[in-house]
Order: structure tokens, then C-alpha cells, then sequence
């Protein structure tokens, strides 16, 4: 025993992040590598795997409908993203004020955040219908035109973005409401001593305050926003056609319906990229700043 | 009539003896001792089965494992055990309507022609013709059988009667012209004529019945695809325009939750979609009074080619590795004999028998409506409710494109073209 204690006191540093290392090389690495080698063969999922090299690659890039998948997902994140950040924005400087309930009301903002998604996007599908649902409902009593909602091709991805809002603006919230309350008051007090309006105060003091937390704020909800996967499955199913099918909903349908796994591998490793790519560079800026 | 004891006695002697002269007669307890596993989905039918098996394995001796698991996972695991030639499984459940193609291309099903022929293996009251006819020639392949049915489903119009009367309209429309004629009439701002699926892929299951009945096929004789017919047009403009002119708002977003959902909350006078939702329509919880008191049923309106219904059928098959296909025969038989798929429908799910059908204690419990226009759909039922080629949801996918696209006024000949050209694509890539 006295020498594997000995062992252990010698390579500590080794042994101690062992199982981390562990965890990361069989939950990341190796689906990872995986992934990779089966975007190399075709594999219809019972058939016999064949390699064929880039093949699944310049299919891909040639693939109208991937391409649309890859401008659904861009649209659908920087819609939703930036609406998110001014909203968040919006209610955590709100919440960093003393008001009478605030507690409540934080908690109450927070409950979209926690609630199951695929029971949420029923909940909005059963809304978003155009004979039956609530939406409407309340478009006609207030002397509105009643709308289409998903079941229309240009309306698809906005109300998704719509739904996507809803629910993740109180994530940005919260992060940016820690941050606020890091801002040193004594800021605000000098300048509000120097003359300085609240909007003047809330530009060159809060939001410079509070950047780097936005840029993570950024970089967590695009990297989300880009794989988002159950709304946008639940409510449209992609569609009406493919005019809410994002690249992973795609690849989805490609692997689980279609049984190309070698195909859906392949669009995966799309979508990594994009999500790796967006990440590096949001990490770039929060690094400048 | 009186039986005369002597005489049955001799009868029985000398059929007896004529049996064993020319062949073993059919013996429950022959494979007595011999273990066999079958794989089910999570469904009615093997709800309805799995309390069950101890009866059989009373009367028989043989040992039964039941392997369920929910759809997907069953087949996933269905398919890797019979395509890694496992040979402890013996038989499972199956929709040939599904993966028919597939496991018969790849020889995964065991043919049963030669157990139903031999009178030592099969119970003398099997009576195969029992079946509803589009119910076993789901299992036909080249004029053999490679399984038996245990359920059917078909699509049925659902209609409101009360809506009818009021619009002076006789009786189910018989005719798909008829049900154009009927949604016009029957159209109102506040309440949609007529409803079917939209929603792409998961529309293709109820429009192929217009494909059918338009005269329209999935494939031609080449085995290329045929959605770009003169038929197949002819059926999707009849589809676009009748839920264009007179469906609810957003067609192309109508799975089958939405259209039951319509219909039972009077927002539309008329749908098509399987019959088996009739149990919503029934429910006070879901349909309004207005529904349940006046719906009535049909079978789908005949077209150019008549009325060809597509049907939705789970049967039993054997693997074809199975080391012990007898004793797994002898299960299939058991589980759907007559009296068991009468058994089979009082609890629910809508078996594959004609007689369980007919059965006076089960009439009781439908509208003869409902039975009438079920049973006639089941026998003029064409299997093939799905393209018959193995990568079928791909397929569904490509022909939903051009519903969807059909139903946003797109040209039909130029949208089913590009379907036909893309489910060719398909079919090529899934075989090489």
C-alpha cells in the first residue's frame, strides 16, 4: 500500500486530473473522432458501411438543401441573439433597481428558463394555430388581422425566434443582472455630481461595466442558439416545406429518419465548425475587451 | 339434431386412423419443451397479449419470451438482431407496409407457405382466408406469405350530419367530385369545409389514398417512381384545390392532431383520417357535444379509379434465422385464432379477422356506420400505404416537399417532377 501512496504523492499532478481527463477523452474526443470517421463512409443504417472518403463532403457543399439549412440557422440565431441581448439587457437593468415584489418578479422572469423544453414548444405549437390557437385569439380582439403563424413559409422562423426569445432572454438577464451588480456605485454618484444624464451614465458607465459579461453572454446563447434543436423540431418539424429547417434538424431527419448516418455524421461536422468558428471569434472580442 | 354416440365413436375411429395412415395429425404439445422469443412493440396489441402468454404456454409446453420495447427502440433493436443473423430470436411484429421492402430484400423474413401447408404443423381452424384481404396481401409477396396480420387500420371521411341536413345535402359523398361538391356547400368563414393532412412526410400516408384512387402508383413498371403521372397530378391538384378552396387556415401544417383536433372542436364539417380516431371523436373530454352527437362515417369516396383505401397493417412474421420456426408458427397461429381476435378487438385494437368483425358482441360496441365502412375499406385496402422501397421515410420526405409546395400554389407538374426525380435519387442511393 505504502507504494502506491508513494506513487500517488510522485505523479500528483498526473493522478489527480486523471479523471477529468478521463471523462473529456470518452464523452468528447472519442464521439468526436467518431463522428469524423463515419462522415467518411456511406453507412445507410442495416446496409453494409462503405468508405468512400470526401465524398459525404462535396455532396454536402453541392446539397441545395444544406445550404438552406445553413442560412435557416444563421437567420434563426441572429434574430433571436441580438432580441435576446436587448431584452435581457433590458429586464436586467430593470431587476438591479429596488421595487416593491422584486423577488417574485425575478423568480417569476426565470420560470421559461427552467421549464422543459419539448413541453414548452407544444404548449406554443397548441398557440401558434391558426383556427384553434390562443395567438389569434388575442391578434382579433384587438381589431388585428388574424395571422398564419408557423403555417406560413416567411412567418416560420420568426415566430420560432418569437418562442426562442421568450424563453431564453431571462438567461441573459441573470448573467448580465450579476454583472451589473458589480459596478461600483460610487461611479454613478460621481457622475451624477458631474452633471451627467441617466443616459449618459448608462452608456459610459454601465455598459462599459458590464461588457465582458455581455460578450459571455454572447457567446453562450449563439453557440446554443446555433444548435437549437427542439423547439424548432416540435413546432414546424422544419417546415412548412423545409423554410424553418435548420442544419441540425437536417442532420436530425438525415441520420434518425433517413438512416444516412454517414451523411448526418457529415452534417455534423458542419455544424461543429460553424459553432467552433462563431465561438473563436466571439472569444476574440471578449479577449479585446 | 340427435348425435348417435356409437356411430360418432366409429366416425372418429376411422378418421383417426385415416389421419395416422396418411400424416401426423396437429398436436398442440408436439414442440413441448422448446423456448422461443418474439420481439413487440409497446402497443395495444401486446398490451393485450402479454397476460395472455401463460395460456399458451399451458397449452402447449412451449416456453415464450416476450421482448417489448417502445417504437423506436424496437426498431432499432429489431433491426440489428435479424440483420446480424441472431438465431435466438425467433419471430417479432412487424408493418410490411413499413420495412416490407427492406427485410425482404435482404431475406430477413421466413416464408410460412410450407407450415400452412402442412396439416401436422397448422391447427385445422387457421382458415387464412379469414383474414381481411388487405389485410394478408400485405404479407404476399409473389403469391407467398411471409406472415399474418394481427390489426388493421384504414382512413374513414368523418362527416357531420346535423351540418348535412342543414345544408341539404343527402347522405355521404360517394364520389371524390361528390366531396368537392359537398366542401363547397358545407364552407363557411367560421367552419372550413374539409380537412386532410398537410404536413409533408406525415401527409403522404393519407393522400396516397387520392394517389390510388386517382389510378396513381408509386412506382412503375421499371420500379422508377411514378409520382410525376398524369394520375398523380390529377390527385395532387384535386388534394391542393380542395383544402386551398376549402380547408382550414395553414393546410400545410396539419398533422393528425391538428385534424382531429379541428373536426372535434367544430371548426371543420368534414375530415379523412384513420379510423381508429373515432375514439376522439367519442370522448366528452375532447369533442364537443355537437360532434359527438352527429358524426358519422364513409368510406373514402371513389375517384377516376374507383375507391382504393390505403391500409395500416401490424403483423407477426418468424426470423428468418429462428432455429425453431414450428414452435413459433405454432404462437402465431394461437395469438391470432378466431376466438383470440375477437378477444383482440373487444379490447381495442382493430384486428385483421373478418369473423372478429362480425361478432354480434363487438357490433354492439361501434356505430354500424363505423364497422360497415372500416370493413369495406379492409377488404378493397392496397397495402402499400407507404412507398414500397426500403428507404421509405426519405421517400415521404421528398413527396411531402411537393405537397407542402402544392398546397402553397406552386405548379403541381413542375413540384411532382422534381419529387419523382429526387425519390429516384433516393432509391439509388439507399441500394448501391
Amino acid at each position: 500500500m505504502k507504494s502506491a501512496a508513494d506513487f500517488i504523492d510522485r505523479y500528483a499532478r498526473y493522478v489527480f486530473p486523471l479523471p477529468a481527463v478521463l471523462a473529456i477523452v470518452v464523452l468528447i474526443v472519442a464521439p468526436v473522432l467518431t463522428n469524423f470517421v463515419l462522415s467518411t463512409y456511406d453507412y445507410f443504417v442495416g446496409g453494409r458501411p462503405i468508405f468512400i472518403g470526401v465524398e459525404n463532403y462535396t455532396r454536402a457543399f453541392g446539397d441545395a438543401r444544406v445550404w438552406n439549412g445553413i442560412r435557416n440557422t444563421f437567420y434563426f440565431t441572429f434574430t433571436a441573439v441580438p432580441l435576446q441581448l436587448l431584452l435581457g439587457l433590458g429586464i436586467a437593468v430593470l431587476f438591479n433597481r429596488e421595487f416593491f415584489g422584486r423577488p417574485l418578479a425575478r423568480t417569476i422572469i426565470l420560470l421559461p428558463m427552467v421549464a422543459t423544453p419539448v413541453a414548452i414548444a407544444l404548449i406554443w405549437a397548441l398557440m401558434f394555430n391558426p383556427s384553434l390557437g390562443v395567438l389569434n385569439y388575442f391578434l382579433e380582439s384587438l381589431g388585428l388581422e388574424r395571422s398564419l403563424w408557423v403555417a406560413q413559409r416567411s412567418l416560420a422562423i420568426p415566430s420560432l425566434v418569437l418562442v426562442d426569445t421568450w424563453q431564453w432572454s431571462p438567461m441573459i438577464a441573470l448573467i448580465l443582472l450579476a454583472a451589473l451588480q458589480g459596478v461600483p456605485i460610487e461611479h454613478y454618484e460621481a457622475a451624477r455630481i458631474d452633471g451627467a444624464s441617466g443616459w449618459q451614465s448608462f452608456w459610459h458607465i454601465t455598459l462599459p461595466g458590464i461588457r465582458s459579461a455581455i460578450v459571455v453572454a454572447l457567446i453562450l446563447r449563439s453557440v446554443d442558439a446555433l444548435k437549437t434543436f427542439d423547439i424548432i423540431y416540435v413546432i414546424t418539424e422544419g417546415g412548412p416545406g423545409i423554410a424553418s429547417e435548420t442544419l441540425n434538424v437536417l442532420a436530425f431527419k438525415t441520420g434518425f429518419q433517413f438512416f444516412h448516418a454517414g451523411y448526418a455524421a457529415t452534417l455534423l461536422i458542419f455544424l461543429m465548425t460553424i459553432v467552433l468558428a462563431i465561438a473563436y471569434l466571439l472569444n476574440i472580442v471578449r479577449r479585446r475587451t | 339434431m340427435i348425435v348417435h354416440p356409437l356411430r360418432t365413436l366409429a366416425l372418429a375411429t376411422l378418421l383417426l386412423s385415416f389421419a395416422a395412415a396418411t400424416a401426423q395429425e396437429f398436436d398442440w404439445e408436439r414442440y413441448e419443451g422448446t423456448d422461443i422469443r418474439f420481439m413487440m412493440n409497446r402497443h395495444p396489441f401486446t398490451d393485450w397479449l402479454e397476460p395472455l402468454v401463460p395460456e399458451f404456454e399451458a397449452l402447449t409446453g412451449i416456453n415464450v419470451t416476450l421482448e417489448v420495447f417502445p417504437e423506436d427502440q424496437f426498431r432499432q433493436r429489431r433491426i440489428l438482431e435479424v440483420s446480424s443473423g441472431a438465431s435466438t430470436l425467433d419471430g417479432y411484429m412487424v408493418m410490411p407496409g413499413q420495412v416490407g421492402a427492406q427485410y425482404l430484400g435482404a431475406n430477413w423474413i421466413r416464408f410460412i407457405d410450407d407450415l400452412i401447408a402442412d396439416p401436422s404443423l397448422t391447427m385445422p381452424e387457421l382458415d387464412v382466408d379469414d383474414f381481411f384481404g388487405g389485410a394478408l396481401s400485405t404479407f404476399e409477396e409473389d403469391g407467398r406469405l411471409y406472415g399474418l396480420p394481427l390489426q388493421i387500420e384504414s382512413s374513414l371521411l368523418f362527416y357531420r350530419e346535423d351540418l348535412f341536413e342543414q345544408a341539404g345535402l343527402e347522405g355521404p359523398p360517394e364520389t371524390l367530385e361528390e366531396l368537392r361538391e359537398y366542401a363547397a356547400a358545407l364552407d363557411e368563414p367560421e367552419r372550413a369545409g374539409f380537412a386532410m393532412r398537410g404536413r409533408g412526410a406525415a401527409a403522404t400516408s393519407q393522400i396516397v389514398n387520392l394517389l390510388y384512387s386517382f389510378g396513381g402508383e408509386w412506382l412503375d413498371a421499371d420500379g422508377r417512381s411514378a409520382l410525376a403521372s398524369q394520375e398523380s397530378q390529377e390527385a395532387l391538384r384535386y388534394y391542393a384545390d380542395l383544402l386551398r378552396d376549402y380547408g382550414p387556415p395553414g393546410p400545410a401544417t396539419l398533422h393528425w392532431a391538428e385534424v382531429t383536433s379541428l373536426y372535434a372542436q367544430d371548426q371543420v364539417a368534414m375530415i379523412f383520417d384513420a379510423n381508429v380516431f373515432r375514439s376522439i371523436m367519442e370522448d366528452p373530454a375532447q369533442a364537443l357535444d355537437v360532434v359527438r352527437e352527429n358524426t358519422r362515417y364513409a368510406p373514402l369516396p371513389a375517384g377516376p379509379a374507383g375507391s382504393v383505401p390505403g391500409v395500416l397493417v401490424w403483423g407477426l412474421a418468424i426470423n428468418h434465422a429462428s432455429q425453431n420456426p414450428e414452435a413459433a408458427w405454432y404462437f402465431i397461429q394461437w395469438a391470432l385464432s378466431k376466438e383470440n381476435q375477437i378477444d383482440t378487438l373487444m379490447a381495442g385494437v382493430p384486428a385483421a379477422r373478418a369473423s372478429a368483425w362480425d361478432d354480434e358482441q363487438f357490433q354492439a360496441t361501434a356505430p354500424a356506420d363505423w364497422i360497415d365502412a372500416s370493413q369495406r375499406s379492409f377488404d378493397m385496402g392496397q397495402p402499400f400505404w407507404n412507398p414500397p422501397v426500403v428507404p421509405v421515410a426519405e421517400v415521404r420526405d421528398a413527396y411531402g416537399l411537393a405537397i407542402v409546395a402544392a398546397l402553397e400554389g406552386q405548379d403541381v407538374a413542375q413540384v411532382l417532377q422534381q419529387a419523382a426525380e429526387e425519390m429516384d435519387r433516393i432509391v439509388e442511393r439507399a441500394g448501391r
